[in-house]
């Protein structure tokens, strides 16, 4: 259901240039480095602050000033393999080239302010390191059960994922989300759980690990199904009891004459 | 194909055979982040099919506005067609990701 065709970037919102996809001059050696230093500033910081007590809204606060210090863009997931962006063109007055375009910047009026302080330029790699901590934590201030569900659960290490400790468990920006998801839309211990278009199954994951007497339902394009399939499968340690009524059409589509299902 | 969806923990489904089912009455419908890649037609119809299917609650969370530049269509917090019988518990900006919307609807068995 996505698009088949790769998405024009938007134009800048002063200079109205179309920003370009670039790729830092970088070794992947050095890219490894920069984003290992990134992950553990960011684990030192997310730690220090997490541990420390204050009010909620000053928590929420420091929280999202630890997310302003990245500017990968909002829609970069951890498994992502992101790409700077940057105006080619000459700019307008007060316009720095960097991405997210700067219109888009300056409207989230609401959102703090960009630390003042000077910090060595990051690869894309470290900058999504840096990210995924602090988003990570959404959990954190979300409320004692999100973080008592961030204490039990720790993300898998099947996909490779950009992730940091938190009280002596891995966890990453998609299992900050699946628990927040998780916590917003479960006013009670659910039976069933109906997700349309599960993706690789990171919020199934979640729901099965914290209700795992629940029944969850992944309604997804067959390549996505294939995956969620290996990933939760891969994922639990016994491994989900599977219904896919794609193996009852898979008995009863016909073969192709290599004696391979047509079926996915 | 009943008696291995009830025993089953995880259940997977192409979105075809989501309207063939008689309706599986889940707790909690889920939906993150994919809505706004399709048409209008085709959210009402996965909407639909989620009345059909849930007797609990319903979690949208999307994009508060998005482009869709295969068919040329955009998709604000507005446009998702929310059956009137759903209550709505919250609707507001994501705390965290700010470009996103999420929301909690009970629905009415």
């Amino acid at each position: 259901m996505s698009g088949r065709r790769g998405r024009a970037l938007p134009r800048c919102g002063r200079c109205r240039a179309r920003p370009q996809p670039s790729r830092p001059a970088r070794s992947r050696g050095d890219v490894g480095r920069d984003a290992a230093g990134a992950r553990d500033r960011a684990t030192v910081e997310l730690l220090a602050f997490a541990e420390r007590p204050q009010p909620a809204t000053a928590r929420r606060r420091g929280l999202l000033a630890l997310q302003a210090r990245s500017t990968a863009t909002t829609s970069a997931g951890s498994r992502t393999r992101s790409t700077t962006t940057s105006c080619t063109r000459s700019r307008s007055p007060g316009c720095d080239g960097r991405w997210p375009p700067c219109a888009r910047r300056d409207s989230a009026t609401s959102r703090p302010s960009r630390p003042t302080t000077s910090t060595p330029p990051l690869s894309h790699r470290a900058r999504a390191a840096s990210t995924a901590v602090p988003r990570s934590a959404v959990g954190v201030h979300a409320g004692p059960r999100s973080r008592g569900i961030l204490g039990r659960l720790q993300e898998p290490e099947l996909g490779d994922p950009i992730v940091a400790q938190y009280r002596g468990r891995r966890i990453s920006q998609d299992l900050g989300n699946s628990v927040h998801e998780l916590c917003r839309a479960t006013a009670a211990l659910p039976r069933g759980v109906l997700g349309l278009v599960g993706g690789y199954g990171r919020v199934a994951w979640a729901m099965l690990e914290e209700f795992p007497h629940a029944r969850y339902i992944v309604c997804d394009i067959p390549p996505a199904l294939e995956v969620a399939q290996r990933y939760l499968t891969s994922s639990s340690p016994t491994g989900p009891r599977f219904a896919s009524a794609t193996s009852t059409a898979r008995q009863r589509w016909p073969r192709s004459s290599s004696g391979r299902s047509s079926s996915f | 194909m009943a008696k291995e969806l009830v025993r089953a923990q995880l259940v997977l489904l192409t979105p075809n055979q989501l309207a063939l089912l008689d309706p599986l009455d889940v707790e909690l419908f889920v939906n993150i982040r994919s809505l706004h890649e399709m048409r209008p037609e085709q959210i009402a119809h996965y909407i639909e099919q989620a009345d059909r299917h849930t007797r609990g609650f319903a979690y949208p969370k999307q994009w508060e506005r998005w482009h869709n530049p295969e068919d040329d269509v955009v998709i604000a917090r507005a446009d998702y067609p929310i059956p009137q019988r759903w209550e709505q518990v919250y609707e507001r900006g994501h705390p965290i990701q700010r470009a996103f919307f999420h929301a909690l609807y009970r629905v009415p068995g």
